[in-house]
């Protein structure tokens, strides 16, 4: 499993912002723990081969004071595949291919937050976080094969193996209810290994779920 | 719309003299309004020999009739259901091919009546075909304008020498009625033309005398078999033999992948072999074209297409022609193998089997 030096280093740079903006106060330690719960859309970067998706993410979030805290984060998420189909051949035979149908994925891991306030009931929360993806693909390829001699109708799922994600984002979250907050939040994740697709045993290259994601949420302490 | 114009018939006599000529002196090579189209003759098909060798498959879709002027001809069921239907119009669409433009008919009796004979609009039935031995990839001609491309199934060969060549040809009459020559052509915008299906693209009977009237006879041009020239005006675009609709990433890996050059013997078992075995979602179906012979191994069994045939780019004419497979069925096994109602039929009887465990 090979990580991209680029995107090592975007991450840990996101990670490092984090602390250091996070321990430069010495707050005293305020141990709070909230639930949130966010839903959401995502605009992918690959558009070649992904129309957009839709995301639901929930975290658990453990502050170590006012401005650090760590989340474990689960999620599932919807995307729609781009359909396609195409023709080809010549004289001697004729291939029609078609490409259709949506992926769902389950987002796995842990995230940093770095919390800065702004008034005593909104506050900004950075977010940069790894994930471990389970992918259950729902893409459907079919093969239309025809020569002189006959042909063939090949009908399978476009598997796609697991990866490992990046996530960063920016949250502002205001209190309206106390313990409840609102929570608003644009982030992107990025892929940090590549997942594979294959199609009836062969490799079909990478795919990408890079992409942009809105989302809004409530989180309340626990 | 009957007018009895004569001097229309005047000039329609002198066309269909000048076609009959030409029809005598140039054999294989027809000369309509400064279109030619060379066609093989009989070397094309080697299964119609006689007109009666459509009679029988004919049968099921349609009717054959004797009318006055024109003889023999069959209408098909359609025409009945539909009176708006009209040749070259419905169900099917343009594909380049080494032979020229190709009407690519979804109708299970498409093979024959629109690479056959011609098309003839009567009054009293309509839409008739008259049969004939020589195929062409289609008997049309072409018109176009810097908008729109049209086409229109051609004047029907004279039985008699004497009338029916030139009923169409301008805006002649025959016998109390008359079809204009605007009246036969189906015109679509030029970005339209490759459609799978171009019928919902036809411009309206209403809108065709004026795109008629600003366009011009098209010349109708050969090409090497990998240009794809636009008919209209010979313009190359960017279109393969077999047009791509919104092609991706995947579908041209998996064009890739499947094509003949690619499988190998070794290969060519095991995608079938790996994929039942290992998918449950996996289906493979073998279309079994070659009915004539079911000696014929499975695909499972046989060999894979460039082996099969060492020159994977011979022309599927020669393939058909020392195979003895006949057009009908390859397209009879074409159309069907594309049709969704296939596709729906195989996957539902691939899952019956697999829940079997067979």
């Amino acid at each position: 499993m090979s990580i991209p030096k680029n995107r090592v280093t975007c991450i840990v740079v996101g990670l490092a912002l984090c602390v250091s903006v996070t321990t430069r106060g010495g707050e005293p330690v305020v141990a709070v723990s909230d639930f949130m719960i966010r839903f959401g859309g995502v605009a992918p970067a690959n558009e070649q081969d992904w129309q957009g998706g839709a995301q639901m993410e929930a975290e658990c979030r453990f502050w170590q004071d006012e401005h650090v805290g760590v989340a474990l984060s689960v999620g599932a998420s919807t995307w729609q595949a781009c359909d396609e189909y195409a023709e080809s051949g010549d004289e001697s035979y004729a291939i029609v291919t078609s490409v259709s149908g949506d992926t769902s994925l389950i987002p796995i891991g842990v995230s940093l937050l770095c919390r800065m306030p702004i008034s005593p009931y909104v506050n900004w929360v950075l977010e940069g976080g790894v994930r471990y993806v389970f992918v259950d693909s729902g893409v459907i390829a079919t093969v239309d094969y025809v020569d002189a001699s006959g042909g063939y109708y090949l009908e399978d799922t476009i598997r796609t193996k697991n990866f490992v994600q990046g996530v960063v984002g920016l949250s502002l979250e205001g209190s309206f209810a106390e313990p409840l907050r609102l929570v608003g939040s644009v982030g992107y994740q990025f892929d940090l290994t590549e997942p594979m697709e294959t199609f009836d045993g062969d490799d079909m290259g990478a795919t990408s779920f890079d992409a942009v994601v809105f989302s809004v949420g409530l989180s309340w302490d626990f | 719309m009957k007018t009895i114009n004569f001097s229309s018939w005047i000039i329609g006599v002198a066309t269909g003299t000048v076609l009959i000529g030409s029809l005598a002196s140039a054999g294989d090579v027809y000369i309509m309004g400064g279109t030619t189209t060379v066609i093989q003759t009989q070397q094309a098909e080697p299964v119609v020999t006689s007109v009666d060798d459509f009679r029988k498959p004919l049968s099921d879709y349609g009717t054959w009739m004797e009318i006055d002027d024109y003889g023999t001809v069959w209408q098909p069921q359609v025409v009945v259901e539909d009176s708006a239907w009209r040749p070259y119009c419905q169900g099917g669409r343009w594909e380049w091919s080494d032979r020229g433009w190709f009407w690519q008919s979804t109708y299970a009796w498409g093979w024959a009546p629109f690479h056959y004979g011609r098309w003839a609009c009567t009054l009293k039935y309509g839409w008739v075909w008259m049969p004939d031995v020589i195929w062409a990839p289609a008997w049309v001609e072409w018109r176009s304008s810097e908008t729109y491309v049209g086409w229109a199934p051609m004047v029907p060969a004279p039985a008699s020498g004497v009338s029916v060549g030139f009923s169409y040809a301008g805006d002649g009459f025959s016998f109390g009625f008359e079809i204009s020559d605007q009246d036969r052509y189906c015109f679509v915008p030029h970005d339209r033309f490759w459609e799978p299906r171009v019928d919902p693209y036809v411009c309206s009977r209403r809108d065709t005398p004026d795109i008629y009237e600003h366009s011009a006879p098209t010349q109708y041009r050969r090409h090497d078999e990998r240009e794809r020239v636009h008919p209209a005006q010979g313009e190359r675009v960017e279109a393969p033999r077999h047009e791509s609709v919104q092609a991706g990433r995947r579908t041209e890996q998996l064009q890739e992948r499947f094509s003949p050059a690619r499988v190998t013997p070794a290969e060519a078992p095991r995608t079938v072999v790996n994929t039942q075995a290992q998918s449950s979602r996996a289906q493979v179906i073998r279309e079994q074209a070659t009915r004539s012979n079911p000696s014929q191994p499975s695909r499972m069994q046989r060999m894979p297409a460039q082996q099969a045939f060492p020159d994977t780019h011979k022309p599927l004419r020669q393939i058909m022609d020392e195979r003895h497979i006949t057009q009908e069925q390859v397209n009879a096994a074409v159309a069907r193998i594309k049709s969704p109602e296939t596709r729906r039929r195989v996957s539902d009887e691939v899952r019956k089997r697999l829940a079997k465990g067979r």
